[in-house]
């Protein structure tokens, strides 16, 4: 399975509170609070539904001013990151 | 130790009644030099007992030497002055283990005592002073030994009337947030009222084996007050030059997280979600500051006027 295929999508457990443009996260699991920045926090809300590395971009570009190349590899390492703070998991989706 | 359950028989008659933090509490004894509340300021009253207190609770999801928390239990020892227990969210019993000074005391009744009901009743209790602003008052937040009660000591020799002292319970509503006016008094360590020139004026107590003095003013707990701001106290270092700085988003919620006034154990065994949305919501509505002075107490009156005008802002 490649990373284009992976759709992400948000842990169960979780909870957000929007800081303005920023976002705070509390995992019920571990007690731990977590800052998010605007970029990852606009990332977060596009995890309302799960969504894979493509379509993302497509969101993120339509957002912000950004090249392709660049909006992939920065929103791979921010899902990395993610995925490895146990914030959102992956799954197969053919249809995402 | 005799350690045995509360038991309802034990409950006494709770006469003296007062009114701070925003709470009202019934009380079998008195609290020295504090004025009664009158009889027609209820709510839901916090009753303070005194008795034996049990010496475990049943299922603690925290404990330590001194602290055992449940979601609906708190009991702390305070080596040589008191055993506390605090049963739900309006219920408090204290045990003296000594002849302890009675202001030391009820110092601590009060304080962790109006901290740990309040943190059920889902305030948010903060370690801050704060002063009366406009129709609003300002919080000045931090831990213990970032000069607080110096600092709005200072600001009430500027003119401005104390709210509270040491502890703020923010009480996020629909609308403004608001904070119960608290004792109206200081603890000031001696070099506190050295750098305040306050050595001529006469304590109302002095704290037994700490270099602290207690000046209170026998008035009654101001009404609550919409909290307009906070300033989180921090000394200058290299890291962080001298100045007012705004803070808002997560770093504002960092912050006001940093200035609780959380007894040990309660985030664990609490209602997460609940208190992290609370944190949220003033994180958003009330204004958020960093207030970055010189450690030198010398600059203390300089910079509480620089601190003045930009609360009159």
């Amino acid at each position: 399975m490649t990373s284009a295929e992976r759709a992400y999508e948000r842990r169960p457990g979780l909870v957000a509170a929007n800081l303005g443009e920023e976002l705070a996260v509390l995992d019920m699991a571990s007690g731990s609070y977590l800052g998010f920045n605007a970029t990852a926090a606009h990332v977060w809300r596009l995890l309302d539904q799960p969504r894979t590395l493509k379509a993302l971009c497509e969101a993120m570009m339509q957002e912000f001013d950004i090249d392709a190349d660049r909006c992939r590899s920065e929103l791979r390492e921010l899902l990395d990151q993610m995925l490895a703070a146990g914030l959102i998991q992956t799954r197969h989706d053919d249809a995402a | 130790m005799n350690c045995r359950a509360v038991r309802p028989e034990e409950a006494l008659v709770n006469p003296h009644r007062y009114a701070l933090f925003g709470l009202t509490f019934h009380s079998a004894e008195p609290v020295p030099g504090l004025m009664e509340a009158g009889a027609d300021d209820d709510g839901r009253p916090v009753t303070i007992e005194f008795g034996r207190v049990p010496c475990s609770i049943a299922d603690p999801g925290y404990r330590d030497e001194s602290v055992q928390a449940s979601a609906t239990e708190y009991l702390f020892t305070y080596a040589d002055v008191l055993r506390m227990y605090v049963a739900g969210d309006s219920r408090i019993v204290v045990e003296r283990l000594e002849e302890c000074d009675p202001v030391l005391l009820w110092t601590l009744v009060l304080g962790a005592g109006s901290s740990i009901i309040g943190f059920r009743r889902g305030l948010v209790p903060l370690h801050a002073s704060s002063v009366r602003v406009g129709d609003g008052c300002m919080a000045l937040a931090g831990q213990t030994g970032f000069g607080k009660s110096t600092l709005a000591a200072s600001l009430t020799d500027l003119g401005f009337a104390l709210h509270a002292d040491d502890l703020c319970l923010l009480q996020p509503g629909d609308g403004a947030v608001m904070v119960g006016g608290g004792i109206q008094e200081f603890r000031l360590w001696d070099d506190a009222v050295q750098a305040l020139a306050w050595n001529e004026r006469a304590p109302f107590a002095r704290l037994p084996n700490i270099a602290k003095s207690v000046f209170r003013q026998a008035q009654p707990a101001p009404a609550s007050l919409p909290l307009r701001r906070i300033y989180a106290l921090e000394f200058a270092d290299e890291a962080a030059a001298p100045g007012i700085y705004r803070v808002d988003g997560v770093a504002a919620m960092q912050t006001l997280i940093w200035c609780l006034r959380m007894r040990v154990g309660l985030l664990t065994v609490g209602e997460q979600q609940r208190t992290f949305e609370t944190l949220a919501k003033v994180s958003r509505d009330v204004e958020m500051f960093r207030f970055v002075r010189p450690l030198d107490s010398t600059h203390l009156r300089r910079w509480s006027e620089r601190l003045a005008a930009h609360m009159a802002v």
